[in-house]
């Protein structure tokens, strides 16, 4: 039976094109009002997933489900989903107006003129658009199209809201601010939003999931503070918030939530994770680390070469060189004291790492 | 510098000149008060109000009018379900039947006018304004063409996506959204093939029959009887009825142009 608690169910869809397989057997479902953000680099299979979902492509294998309604098949006008398109897709030949009120007059259901009027006034004010009702969207400036394709995408009160990496093309004042107003926005509207983007910050801010999604699958699906606290694999937890990977070498469970590994000779203790894997002593696992949990102290365990100190705003980045392996530390507001060529000690507070997976079919980016 | 200015003028100004010195003296003295081309007796519109009291040349007038308009709309009609199949398919052999559709455009009028005439006659169709229509219709469709094709190129296929995901079914969508996105192209290309029918006299003269005449068919027979200054003033509306429709071809198509940026 179909849960229906669930909006959106996604179960087993596949799609390729041609010999590129570009959503391999991905499964799963979304909340009923949830903000759910698809986290991904250019080509990871993200918009198409996005597609499949609103019936712009069709899938090789698996089934939709759109409010325990089988849509696998149904025509995109014929699914309660709608899309901000990643270039907006306005109407060139229509006004704001008439843009905004395309999805009422072409429904079976036409309403009457006047609610058309004062539904269309509701979207632009949701979006702060009202007063361009009757301008062209060549007239509109970048940010402004994309409230016109929010309001348009919004009006007809679709069950999920799609978009595809909305504010892309948006410069990053106007990206801060738009974050916020479309969290808002999803908060008044109580419609389901999923959300495309390779903009981690974006992820973080504005997500009660994240999806981070890698070659057509999800690697991992949790609220922000999961993903960036327990990234589970390597290519998670450098995608998300660039995180230090720490080798180590396993040497034994302490109970159940910690676990004992040796670090460059030292023994630390961290976080097995939550992705159900068993360890024997020696097995080489990695383990991320926050930067911002690098603590510098004169009497820490650990010592490593400062190879460059960066000042950014009230953040102070830190690169160290520890034994073979780079670390970069963060530390707020201004310190003059460090220097490139210093030695420091530094102290990994216990449970601060996590264990994870390597990814094993990595051509590069995520290796050790 | 300045020299070498003045010389490279020449060939603009000859060029010119050669082209527009016979039009223009024909617009003037279609105004000539007098029946002599050679002599200029004053300002006169009365060869433009004998021109509309001439019965067979107002029919005239008409039979182009309606051949024109007739054979622009079937065109753009098969001119643009053809540039959509097109663009959509991915034929093997598509490059060569793109080429195919345009070969009217440079094949000789005098073979296309053959070629009808023996095809009409294979066929047994009695010759008249069915044949005209059919012969017009068909090389007015690559002037159509090549504009929906070059407007089909720089489609913004997201937005018909945007209508079907907004509800719209695949007629309703190609209603409200891709045809009037593709109607400044097809509203000129009309234009433009209405500019070529209106003047077509080649073609016309191998497929009409013994009763319909056109306009430039109509100029083409009179002359054989001897030039009259209503001939020119034939000619000058004529002219300016070409005129017109090529200049808001351009106009439609420089609109479009800048909506889309």
């Amino acid at each position: 039976m179909d849960d229906v608690s669930h909006i959106l169910e996604i179960r087993g869809v596949s799609k390729a094109f041609g010999e590129t397989r570009v959503i391999r057997d991905l499964s799963f479902s979304v909340a009923r009002g949830e903000f759910l953000t698809v986290l991904g680099s250019s080509g990871c299979g993200k918009t198409t997933l996005l597609r499949i979902i609103c019936g712009l492509e069709e899938a090789d294998a698996g089934s939709v489900f759109l409010d325990g309604r089988d849509v696998t098949a149904a025509e995109p006008n014929l699914r309660e989903v709608n899309t901000v398109f990643q270039n907006y897709a306005l109407f060139p030949h229509m006004t704001v107006f008439d843009n905004v009120a395309y999805p009422l007059r072409i429904a079976k259901k036409r309403p009457p003129k006047e609610e058309v009027q004062r539904r269309v006034a509701d979207a632009l004010a949701l979006v702060r658009m009202t007063g361009y009702e009757r301008r062209f969207p060549s007239a509109l400036s970048g940010g402004q199209r994309q409230r016109i394709a929010i309001a348009r995408a919004v009006i007809g009160q679709p069950r999920v809201l799609l978009l595809d990496e909305p504010l892309g093309a948006l410069d990053l004042n106007l990206r801060r601010q738009m974050q916020t107003e479309l969290k808002n926005l999803q908060k008044s509207l109580g419609i389901t939003f999923i959300y495309i983007t390779h903009d981690q910050e974006e992820a973080l801010n504005m997500s009660d999931r994240i999806a981070v999604m890698r070659n057509g699958t999800f690697l991992q699906i949790g609220t922000p503070s999961e993903i960036y606290d327990s990234p589970r694999s390597v290519y998670v937890a450098r995608f998300v918030g660039e995180a230090n990977i720490l080798p180590c070498t396993f040497t034994k469970m302490l109970d159940d939530t910690s676990a004992q590994v040796d670090f460059g000779g030292m023994p630390l203790t961290v976080r097995p994770g939550n992705h159900g894997r068993t360890y024997r002593n020696g097995d080489f696992v990695p383990a991320a680390l926050r930067g911002e949990q690098i603590k510098l102290s004169d009497t820490g365990t650990f010592s490593g070469t400062v190879t460059d100190v960066s000042f950014a705003g009230g953040v102070l980045r830190l690169t160290l060189s520890c034994g073979k392996t780079p670390l970069t530390a963060i530390r707020y507001g201004l310190d003059t004291s460090v220097h490139p060529g210093d030695t420091v000690r530094f102290d990994i507070p216990a449970l601060a790492a996590v264990l994870c997976e390597s990814d094993a079919d990595d051509a590069g980016e995520g290796r050790l | 510098m300045k020299k070498f200015r003045k010389r490279s003028l020449i060939y603009p100004v000859v060029m010119t000149v050669l082209t527009y010195l016979p039009i223009l003296i024909v617009a003037v003295y279609s105004f000539n008060e007098s029946k002599l081309s050679s002599r200029w007796d004053g300002f006169s519109l009365k060869w433009y109000a004998e021109l509309f009291r001439d019965d067979s040349i107002l029919e005239a007038l008409g039979n182009s009018v309606f051949l024109g308009v007739t054979s622009s709309v079937l065109a753009a009609v098969i001119a643009t379900a053809a540039a959509l199949g097109m663009a959509k398919s991915n034929l093997p052999l598509k490059q060569w039947v793109e080429k195919l559709a345009l070969l009217p455009l440079i094949i000789p009028e005098i073979v296309l006018g053959m070629v009808f005439l023996a095809f009409f006659s294979l066929l047994g169709l009695p010759f008249g304004m069915l044949t005209l229509i059919i012969a017009h219709t068909a090389f007015c469709i690559p002037y159509i063409y090549t504009e929906v094709a070059a407007a089909l190129e720089s489609l913004d296929y997201s937005a018909i996506e945007a209508a079907r995901d907004l509800g719209a079914g695949r007629l309703t969508a190609f209603f409200t959204v891709t045809l009037p996105m593709l109607s400044p192209a097809i509203i000129s290309g009309m234009f433009l093939s209405f500019a070529m029918s209106f003047d077509d006299v080649i073609i016309s003269i191998f497929v009409t029959g013994v009763s319909v005449n056109t306009l430039p068919i109509k100029v083409y027979t009179q002359i054989k009887t001897g030039l009259s200054p209503k001939i020119n003033a034939l000619c000058t509306i004529m002219l300016a009825v070409s005129v017109l429709c090529l200049t808001v071809a351009g106009m439609i198509k420089k609109r479009r142009e800048n909506r889309e940026e």
